[in-house]
This record gives structure tokens, C-alpha cells and sequence, in this order.
């Protein structure tokens, strides 16, 4: 796996673990790409889900996912502005 | 039995179109350098007429059925949406004819004036020199903000645009732009991307509510515009004209995107004199958080507009090697949407 791909996979799994802690989200498993289709539903879950999680939770989790988001662009950006 | 040349069948097009012309000929055929979504064509013709010598420049735009955002951006509604412009002070060419019959070019398309002047891309070396210059000698600048004025100023129910769809009230026209770029994703995209449903989200939860609707052009900027002496000449490319928010044009001439390294919105104008002056011109205020959220929309779009680009490529569909690069600007106009958003 390059390393790239290795880092997003590092941010995706610590994200994971702490949307679990911080919103009750099951822990995901599968390769990268179902992983990220879950982060995608995940996202849509919390935006629907605003009221009933309250908006404290629903910044925190937000928060914790815009990072691992700018975690994974940057990887993607070395590539991108390498060509 | 081979097929004509298209100058042959452009040709014969013509006359059929000017029966009372004689000895037609066609010259100055140049394919544009432009166009994403249509091929552009332009050309003289000249006749003879009523014993005089006539010559007219003509522009055609053609969808070669794969060009970009196709889905979109339907030829005929371009076509009478110039048309409908005709008895306005919008500057725009005329609209001759549009023929849907594919056999006779080979595509759908539409024939109107070739308006006199340039219209340099503005994220070219020259282009930016171009833009530079006018910029300095002051006269195109205002030229750029009169032309956006008359746009929003338009009365756009007498002029008979309401065949684009009018929004209803709320937040109805912000979210109608969602699903129509989200619509092209849905299309485009080849692997999940969660910062584009971040994107979207935060987008959907944000609209704002609509003050006013007017005519909007979609992408108004240089490039899109023709220039002569100084002076807009015409507006062009309209392809995503609506009837919507006036502030979705000036968060346009707002944004990052168009002016790639220019201090000047657009690479033409200072930021403080386009505010002033546009809203001296069309007695609007603008609000800048408002603008701000398009901003983003445009972002979004953007990234929209390059995921389908480079979708063509790769699947095969369209060679332009242009859109082979496009794969590369994702992620840069994603990360400008992420700063935006303050991460």
C-alpha cells in the first residue's frame, strides 16, 4: 500500500474510534473504500441528526471529522500539487 | 459516397437561411479555442444582396454530445434565452437560428452573430496581461460592473424568461442549485469523497433565504465576456443562466476562483469599486455572508465540474487532453471549500 494511501487509512481508523466515543457511531470495518462510503453516510447521519444529537455533540463530531478530512485532502493535495 | 465537409454543409445551410443571397462563400473558419460543453465555430459569409456586397460574421455553437455539463446546459434554451435578450440593454449577440436535426451538422446547434472584439482567457499569460492593462486604463472596469448591472436590473418577466423556472420563496433557489450540481456528482463520481459530502451538507444546512430574484448569468466573469475598445460588447456562455439570487453572479466576481494570482476580482477590477459601484448601479446591497455561502457553492461546483471532466476522460467518452489534467484540480478547489469553512 503506498504511503499515502497508508496515512488516510491511519486518520480514517482514529477517526472511527473517536466518533464512537463522541457519538455512539459503531466502529467500522472493510477496506478504505467502503470505510470512506461509511464516513459519507456518517456525515449525512450527523447533519440529519443535528437535533437529536444536540449540538454540542454534533460539533464535537464535526470537528473530530473536518480534521481527519484535512488529514486525508492533504495526502491527496502531495499528490496533486507534486504533478 | 463520402460526406461533405461541414464548410460545405455550413454553406448550404446558409443559403437555405438567405434565399435571396447569391453567390455565397464562406471564409475565416476557425474552430474557437474555448468550449467545454459545445464547439465553437466562427466565420464570414459574404453575398451578394439587392445588387450591394454583404459580409457578416457568424458564431456557431454546436454540442458535440460529450461535452461537459450536457446535461446541464440545453442548446435551445440557450438559444432563446440570446434570443429573448435581443430588445434588452443586456449585451448579447443575436440569435439567428437553432436546428435540433443532428444530420445536418451532425449535432445540434445554433447560429448567431460573432460580435466584434475578444474575449481572452483570463487564466492565460496573455490573457492576464490583457485584463492587467485594461484594468489600468480604467474604462473596463466599469464596463464589467454596467454590463453585471444590466443583468439584474433586467425585468425579466416582460423579457419572457420565465420559461428557466422561477424558485419559489425561502430557501428554495440555494437548495434548486444543490441538487442540480449534486445531480452531476451523483454522475461523475469513481470513489467516495467524504469532504464533498461534508461539503454538500454543510451547503443544505446553510442555504439562505432568498431576497430577490433576478436574472443571473451563472458564470459571470471575464472570459465570458467579449471586449472591444475597452468595453463589454457582449455577454456570453449562457449556459447556466437562471432566475435566482442576484448575489449567486457577485459571489462569482467575489470568489478566489477567477482570479487565480490577480489582485483584481476577476483580474479586472478592485474589490471596493465593484462593491460601490454595483450597488451605486442596481440599488442592491450586498451581503457579504450571503455572498460568502455561494462562494462555496461555487466551490462545490467547481469540484462538480472537474469530477465530471476528467469522469469523460477516463471513461473514454471525450479526448480533449484538457480534461485529462482536471483529476488534479479536485482535491485543489476541494481544499479551497475546506479553508472556506475554516478547516
Amino acid at each position: 500500500m503506498p504511503i499515502i494511501e497508508e496515512r488516510k487509512d491511519l486518520a480514517l481508523n482514529a477517526l472511527f474510534h473517536d466518533l464512537a466515543n463522541l457519538a455512539a457511531t459503531p466502529q467500522i470495518a472493510g477496506n478504505q473504500v467502503e470505510r470512506e462510503e461509511r464516513l459519507c453516510r456518517m456525515i449525512e447521519w450527523l447533519y440529519e441528526g443535528r437535533e437529536r444529537l444536540g449540538q454540542a455533540t454534533f460539533t464535537a463530531a464535526n470537528r473530530r471529522i473536518r480534521d481527519a478530512l484535512r488529514q486525508m485532502l492533504d495526502e491527496e493535495l502531495r499528490i496533486a500539487k507534486a504533478d | 459516397m463520402a460526406e461533405a465537409p461541414i464548410l460545405v454543409k455550413l454553406g448550404d445551410y446558409l443559403q437555405s437561411k438567405l434565399p435571396d443571397a447569391r453567390e455565397l462563400t464562406l471564409s475565416n473558419f476557425i474552430q474557437a479555442a474555448g468550449g467545454w460543453s459545445h464547439e465553437i465555430y466562427v466565420f464570414d459569409a459574404h453575398w451578394i444582396e439587392d445588387g450591394g456586397a454583404v459580409q457578416r460574421g457568424f458564431c456557431l455553437r454546436k454540442d458535440p454530445g460529450v461535452g461537459l455539463l450536457r446535461e446541464l446546459s440545453d442548446l435551445k434554451q440557450q438559444f432563446l434565452v440570446i434570443k429573448a435578450l435581443e430588445p434588452t440593454p443586456i449585451p448579447a449577440p443575436k440569435a439567428y437560428w437553432y436546428e435540433s436535426d443532428p444530420s445536418l451538422l451532425g449535432g445540434p446547434f445554433f447560429v448567431m452573430e460573432r460580435v466584434p472584439g475578444e474575449a481572452p482567457n483570463p487564466w492565460s499569460r496573455t490573457g492576464k496581461e490583457f485584463y492587467a492593462a485594461a484594468a489600468k486604463r480604467g474604462k473596463l472596469p466599469g464596463s464589467f460592473v454596467e454590463a453585471l448591472a444590466s443583468l439584474h436590473n433586467l425585468d425579466w418577466r416582460t423579457a419572457g424568461l420565465e420559461f428557466l423556472g422561477v424558485p419559489g420563496s425561502g430557501k428554495d433557489f440555494a437548495l434548486r442549485e444543490i441538487a442540480k450540481w449534486e445531480g452531476l456528482i451523483q454522475q461523475s463520481l469513481q470513489k467516495p469523497e467524504p469532504l464533498l459530502t461534508e461539503i454538500l451538507m454543510w451547503l443544505k444546512a446553510n442555504a439562505p433565504p432568498l431576497q430577490r430574484l433576478a436574472f443571473v448569468h451563472g458564470a459571470y466573469r471575464t472570459g465570458n465576456l467579449i471586449i472591444k475598445d475597452d468595453a463589454v460588447t457582449a455577454v456570453i456562455d449562457w449556459e447556466l443562466q437562471v432566475i435566482g439570487d442576484p448575489m449567486y453572479d457577485v459571489a462569482y466576481v467575489l470568489s478566489d476562483l477567477n482570479r487565480e494570482g490577480s489582485p483584481l476580482l476577476s483580474c479586472v477590477i478592485d474589490r471596493d469599486m465593484f462593491l460601490d459601484y454595483y450597488q451605486q448601479l442596481t440599488g442592491l446591497e450586498i451581503d457579504l455572508e450571503v455572498c460568502r455561502y455561494y462562494e462555496i457553492l461555487y466551490m462545490m461546483r467547481s469540484t462538480a465540474f472537474w469530477l465530471s471532466a476528467s469522469g469523460l476522460f477516463a471513461e473514454g467518452r471525450n479526448r480533449d487532453l484538457r480534461l485529462a489534467r482536471t483529476t488534479y484540480s479536485v482535491p485543489v478547489v476541494l481544499d479551497m471549500a475546506a479553508r472556506a469553512l475554516g478547516f
